[in-house]
């Protein structure tokens, strides 16, 4: 690219000095577009050129040169390169002798022509892709790829300007400088032959200032890296936006939490979704109190043998006896002489057992109260009334959080006083003033 | 002590496998299986049940629960495999915490007994569990994040995206948990 450049200024300080930007710029951006299409286009057809180098060699030295330097950007370019081609060889041939710097210059009037059309193809082929980084840079990215790479580079600096803190790239080129650019480029499309000057006029500032190296190494790296395919595309515009891996590995740091935050919230069960610290809080409340229904949940799971006999085939439990109602008396009853027995030794491993079943010992007259009043009073009333009764009994495993859990098994209670009747408690009633009954 | 037992789970029912392919489709994770998760806690339950019981069972059903939702999710998450590693090595001190002590007793200037234990266990047991990493600096997240570390099982060697990742996960197990939980609770009072 380097070398056609200088042979563009060359050939344009042999030549003409008026149009010196023009060709400068137009070479440019014609080296850089056909380095693009050189990517995007693959191999070369070497077939459209041949006639075309050999009129070529026949010129003078000058246009040969300068015919010779564009052949060879038109390189690997395609079917509508062809059309460039022959209208290339008209003009040489037409404008042979009558001064090649003006052939050049139409030509490359021309050139750039064909390559809006290119452009145009460029374009229609963009929005197939579709892969423009952020919203607002999808419409100029199209232009910016149609101006070639220099363009597209300082396009997707643009955006970078516009949208992301990214710093050095807007730092680099003012937004001054990006305006006029833009407009020149939305004006690129419907009038290829007045932006020609105005490209180049934009070149040429965007030339000076980045002149020293930095920018027109980036938009001529930029475009050979290009336009090729839209993931190299996508990176482009984001090396462009933020050089350092550092920023961008933020940026997307910080995407994936505000993603991740969005998924707890919707776990979490939390109404009022102001801010991320709030909702912090809020995940770590929810997943404490989670934990804590575990735990309770599992206290209230010590309801014996008979509690899983029916779910889960145990030899043991179907001794006792098939039936949950059944298998509920049969436990009773060899809990009964468990207890019984253990009584005998030591009440305080009475009392262990009984607790590691989830029963507790209360008396008779109390059990035989609660009975007549579940009969009588309403439900809800005997829920409260049973519940209030066992913690009391239990002792150790009551607390406040065991209340929410033991107005299901108050029922059982209920239910089991009822269902027992009296049966069971006058079993009891010879060995002790006590019996048990199932929380 | 009614000890949890490390055998891997039967065949694989298919509903797992299924969900594990579509949680393999989509980048979030699946909810776990709640055949799988019955499953294991209920074999739990049973084992505590027929053994011997005993006055301790309140923690030992809790901790069957943590261990049952562990094995029913999937072990790609940390927190599942972490929480195994918890249970591992509770059953390793466990079983030598004879011999802590003795080590403990023999070693005069004696540190105190959590951290003496826990260095030791974690010196002597085959499957070394990982050094407490120190939370790596996040620029982000406020202290609030040492809150949520604590809580999760295996929190502390992560960074903060992948915390709010085994959060979620961690609480969609945790909620199908109790929904199961729940559920057996009910139909045992229900009777």
């Amino acid at each position: 690219m380097q070398p056609t450049a200088r042979e563009m200024q060359a050939m344009a300080a042999a030549g003409q000095i008026s149009l010196d930007d023009l060709r400068t710029a137009a070479s440019s951006t014609a080296a850089g577009a056909h380095d693009d299409f050189f990517d995007l286009l693959g191999g070369l057809p070497p077939s459209a050129w041949p006639d075309l180098s050999a009129a070529a060699d026949g010129k003078a030295p000058e246009g040969g040169a300068q015919d010779e330097g564009m052949q060879q950007q038109f390189e690997g370019m395609y079917d509508e390169s062809a059309l460039l081609a022959s209208q290339l060889r008209q003009h040489q041939i037409s404008g042979g002798p009558g001064g090649g710097a003006e052939t050049a210059a139409a030509a490359k009037q021309m050139l750039l022509q064909q390559l809006a059309d290119l452009r145009q193809g460029h374009h229609m082929m963009l929005p197939g892709m579709g892969r423009s980084p952020g919203g607002g840079g999808s419409m100029l990215l199209p232009l910016s790829l149609g101006s070639g790479g220099s363009g597209g580079d300082v396009q997707a600096l643009l955006k970078a300007a516009a949208n992301s803190t990214g710093g050095e790239a807007g730092g680099v080129f003012g937004g001054s400088f990006a305006g006029s650019l833009q407009q020149q480029q939305q004006h690129f499309q419907p009038h290829h032959q007045q932006t020609a000057p105005m490209l180049g006029q934009g070149f040429g500032g965007g030339g000076g200032v980045g002149a020293s190296g930095g920018a027109a190494s980036q938009p001529q790296a930029g475009a050979s890296g290009g336009a090729a395919a839209p993931p190299r595309q996508r990176v482009r515009a984001r090396r462009g936006q933020a050089t350092d891996p550092h920023s961008i590995a933020e940026r997307l740091r910080r995407e994936r939490i505000a993603e991740r935050m969005k998924a707890l919230q919707e776990l979490v069960p939390s109404a009022n979704k102001t801010d991320k610290a709030s909702m912090l809080d809020e995940i770590i409340d929810y997943v404490k109190f989670l934990q804590l229904q575990v735990k309770v949940l599992s206290m209230s799971r010590l309801g014996g043998a008979a509690a899983v006999a029916p779910l889960v085939a145990d030899m043991s439990s179907e001794g006792r006896g098939g039936g949950a109602a059944t298998a509920g008396s049969d436990g009773l009853a060899v809990t009964e002489q468990q207890v019984a027995k253990l009584m005998e030794e030591d009440m305080g491993t009475a009392m262990q057992y009984l607790q590691g079943k989830g029963l507790c010992l209360m008396p008779v007259s109390l059990a035989s109260a609660i009975s007549s009043a579940t009969c009588r009073m309403r439900p809800p009333v005997s829920h409260m009334a049973a519940a209030m009764r066992l913690p009391g009994m239990n002792g150790g495993v009551a607390d406040a959080a065991a209340v929410p859990a033991s107005p299901s098994m108050s029922v059982l209670t209920a239910q089991s006083a009822m269902a027992n009747g009296e049966g069971s408690h006058s079993q009891q009633q010879a060995k002790d003033a006590a019996s048990v009954s199932k929380p | 002590m009614a000890a949890k037992r490390t055998a891997p789970p039967p065949a694989n029912p298919n509903p797992n496998r299924r969900r594990v392919t579509s949680a393999a489709d989509d980048s979030a994770s699946a909810p776990p299986s709640k055949r799988m998760l019955a499953f294991h806690f209920l074999r739990a339950l049973s084992r505590i049940h027929s053994s011997t019981p005993v006055p301790r069972r309140t923690r030992t059903i809790r901790r069957a629960a943590y261990s049952s939702m562990a094995r029913a999710a999937s072990p790609r998450s940390a927190w599942s495999r972490a929480l195994l590693r918890q249970v591992r090595v509770r059953r390793a001190v466990r079983s030598r915490r004879a011999v802590l002590m003795r080590r403990r007793v023999s070693a005069a200037p004696a540190p105190p007994l959590g951290a003496s234990r826990s260095s030791v266990s974690a010196g002597q047991t085959s499957v070394a569990p990982p050094v407490r990493t120190p939370p790596p600096r996040q620029e982000g997240e406020p202290a609030r994040a040492d809150a949520l570390r604590q809580l999760i099982p295996g929190g502390n060697g992560m960074e903060y995206c992948s915390l709010l990742e085994e959060t979620a996960d961690y609480v969609r197990c945790l909620r199908a948990q109790v929904q199961l939980m729940q559920g057996l609770v009910d139909l045992f009072s229900g009777q």
